[in-house]
């Protein structure tokens, strides 16, 4: 679902993704913000997203964009693929 | 857009809902505050302690506990996975050669003059190690002084770093045998100078991984870097 909002939009905030992600049909699972920064930060660390800080007005902002490898891998992914890797990101899941 | 009173507020909420941690709490509190924004703009009589109240409720029953956990777990990550990327870099041409001439001098050096030069580039290194620790942690408390950083409490400590000294027994007994100049034999020449060499590497790696993470914080928090000084 990130994957696919974020090269429509180059860049986005937190909360601009928890928004568009909370409008789509697949959102309706992700419910709550505690989910979705967890997401965002996890995909940060391997290097499918990075961040870049900036000053607006009187505070700052985090903004996620695409790496390149990621921009690559979201084109194999379709909409139903991506939900089940979504998933699959938000809960670990045990071996046997 | 709120004020900078209003916008304090929501760091002194996120260090009551025990959010310690600067860099986590600017992004809380930029969601925070955009989605105040929204709700007040939406509906002008809504006042901000109520849409704070509301705001907060959408992070369900774990409010920011989760987030703060699964946060420190991501820097850990992240630090070590550059760790390994620096001690791979090392491996590749033409780093590697240096590598291989440190090796080689130690190797010498072992074969002519025995266990001593071995026992004494272990304890050389050990020291570098404990020197660039130390300088680290004055250099991390510097630009974490105004505000904590889990960034800078997190940055990953490679074990390979430190293992000389759980073999100092080892090494302490060796300083006072009588035979600590016995020339080695080839063998053990060459293990011992590849070890040493992949020792200083490790310590190397672990320098840059640390230097890095101190460059990120101060890009990301330049006011932090002005007020270490």
């Amino acid at each position: 679902m990130i994957l696919s909002l974020l090269p429509e939009h180059q860049k986005m905030h937190g909360y601009e993704i928890t928004q568009k992600v909370k409008g789509l049909p697949s959102g309706k699972l992700i419910t709550h913000e505690d989910t979705l920064y967890p997401l965002l930060h996890k995909l940060e660390s391997v290097g499918i997203l990075i961040s870049e800080l900036a000053h607006i007005g009187n505070r700052m902002r985090k903004y996620y964009t695409l790496t390149t490898k990621s921009k690559k891998k979201k084109k194999s992914l379709s909409e139903p693929r991506a939900f089940i890797h979504t998933v699959q990101l938000l809960v670990p899941h045990k071996t046997a | 857009m709120l004020s900078e009173e209003q916008i304090g507020v929501l760091f002194a909420f996120c260090e009551k809902k025990f959010v310690r941690w600067y860099d986590v709490q600017v992004e809380l509190v930029d969601h925070l505050a955009h989605a105040i924004e929204d709700r007040m703009a939406k509906d002008p009589s809504l006042g901000f302690e109520t849409a704070l109240r509301n705001v907060y409720e959408g992070f369900g029953i774990f409010g920011f506990s989760r987030i703060v956990s699964e946060r420190m777990e991501r820097v850990y990550q992240m630090h070590r996975k550059t760790y390994y990327g620096r001690l791979k870099s090392h491996f590749r041409w033409p780093k590697i050669a240096l590598m291989m001439l440190l090796a080689t001098i130690l190797f010498i050096a072992c074969k002519e003059s025995g266990a001593l030069w071995l026992y004494l580039s272990i304890t050389l290194l050990m020291f570098a190690a404990l020197i660039l620790s130390i300088h680290n942690g004055i250099e991390m408390s510097k630009l974490s002084r105004k505000k904590k950083l889990l960034m800078a409490s997190f940055t990953y400590q490679s074990s390979w770093v430190y293992l000389p000294l759980y073999l100092s027994g080892i090494i302490h007994d060796a300083f006072f045998r009588d035979n600590v100049e016995q020339a080695l034999q080839p063998y053990q020449s060459i293990l011992a100078s590849i070890l040493i060499a992949f020792y200083a590497v490790a310590i190397i790696a672990q320098y840059q991984l640390n230097l890095d993470v101190r460059k990120k914080i101060q890009v990301y928090y330049p006011e932090l870097a002005t007020q270490s000084r």
